[in-house]
């Protein structure tokens, strides 16, 4: 059995551990409680987006815009959010696993990876992927230029011919304990598709459509990746928030089992030494 | 006889800005200012940065600052999208 001081060290360790796993705990909770605002707020800009753009693509019947054209996939690079730290359960490992099934299923195509987020870079190149242009996600509130960082790397991919298909693997955030993977196609863009008959309904343009557009999808498409790193933010803090209090969990149970040994060995010692000052009186009795 | 109202929206990326019945509205489009009543015919516009003007129906005024987006006006119901929104005319 280990020794009194063995457990009692120990025990300690144990004990400040769980202090900051449960201090973690408890600042993932806050920070999630706010990242979840940020989610439910930028939902009804994207909603009216959606909106907005199967309006115009209803109106218009030649849509055409260089981040729509089609063309036959050569070069993939797949956007890829996983966290800034670790210590947030599977949740990185889940959305690596996500973002190199997507890889796998397109091995054919020449691909890049850009992954938003320090947890990222290595763990693809140890997977042997072309690592491409790496994004901080800031440990402050999401901004659109956040976002715009991205994109703006993204179209110049695109637009220049050096990928022909772009893919955004990120969280989806339902609750704290619904975290779900998500594959998501960037470029080409899909638009929303208008639903019902065409209406009759003549839009005015304000400049002409084609223009409009051409303002219009750079847009669409900056508000899509703000979309997923918020909610990649929200699912973050989620996952933390839930690993950490098991963690803290396990700690109590470990101490309960340590100050029980601790006892056992306690009691054994105190046995031991009246039975050692029994003997000693019984051979003095002789 | 009372104005009659439309709904107007004002959303960012970041959160719902407005969301109120109103009677007329004025935003700066990028080819001049504009101005919106109820059974205006659909109309899609750029905007660009500047103040948007709102009376509501009892004759109160809104007014915003913002920096740039689109406006979508169906049948009877503004939605603008913009990049940013600060309440008040700057």
């Amino acid at each position: 059995m280990a020794g009194l001081r063995d457990i009692r060290q120990r025990i300690r360790i144990v004990r400040n551990i769980q202090k900051i796993t449960s201090a973690m705990q408890m600042v993932a909770a806050a920070r999630l409680k706010r990242a979840q605002d940020r989610v439910g707020a930028a939902r009804p800009y994207a909603e009216k987006m959606a909106e907005v753009m199967s309006n115009l693509s209803r109106a218009t019947t030649d849509i055409s815009h260089p981040l729509l054209e089609t063309r036959d996939p050569q070069r993939l690079a797949v956007v890829v959010v996983t966290a800034d730290r670790g210590l947030c359960g599977s949740y990185n490992t889940n959305i690596i696993r996500q973002a190199v099934q997507l890889l796998r299923a397109h091995a054919e195509l020449e691909a890049v990876v850009l992954p938003v987020g320090n947890r990222g870079p290595a763990s693809f190149r140890r997977l042997g992927y072309t690592v491409g242009a790496t994004f901080p996600l800031p440990s402050r509130d999401v901004l659109l230029s956040d976002a715009q960082a991205i994109t703006a790397e993204v179209r110049r991919l695109f637009e220049s011919g050096a990928v022909d298909l772009v893919y955004l693997v990120y969280t989806r955030f339902y609750s704290a304990l619904r975290l779900q993977p998500t594959v998501q196609q960037l470029l080409p863009l899909q638009t929303p598709q208008a639903e019902g008959v065409a209406t009759a309904e003549e839009y005015l343009f304000e400049p002409e459509p084609h223009r409009l557009l051409a303002n219009l999808l750079p847009r669409y498409l900056d508000m899509q990746v703000f979309q997923a790193l918020v909610e990649s933010v929200a699912s973050e803090q989620g996952a933390r928030m839930t690993s950490m209090r098991s963690a803290s969990d396990n700690a109590a149970e470990m101490i309960d089992r340590l100050t029980l040994s601790f006892n056992r060995a306690r009691q054994a010692a105190i046995t031991k030494e009246i039975a050692e000052i029994v003997g000693g009186a019984d051979a003095l009795k002789g | 006889m009372p104005d009659r109202t439309f709904t107007l929206d004002i959303v960012t990326p970041e959160q719902l800005v407005l969301s109120e019945d109103v009677a007329s509205l004025t935003v700066p489009a990028v080819e001049g200012y504009l101005g919106v009543l109820a059974g205006h015919a659909p109309l899609m516009a750029e905007l660009r940065q500047g103040e948007i003007h709102a009376r509501r129906a009892d004759g109160t005024r809104v007014a915003m600052t913002i920096g740039g987006g689109f406006m979508d006006v169906g049948h009877n119901h503004v939605v603008i999208l913009a990049d940013s929104a600060e309440t008040g005319a700057g």
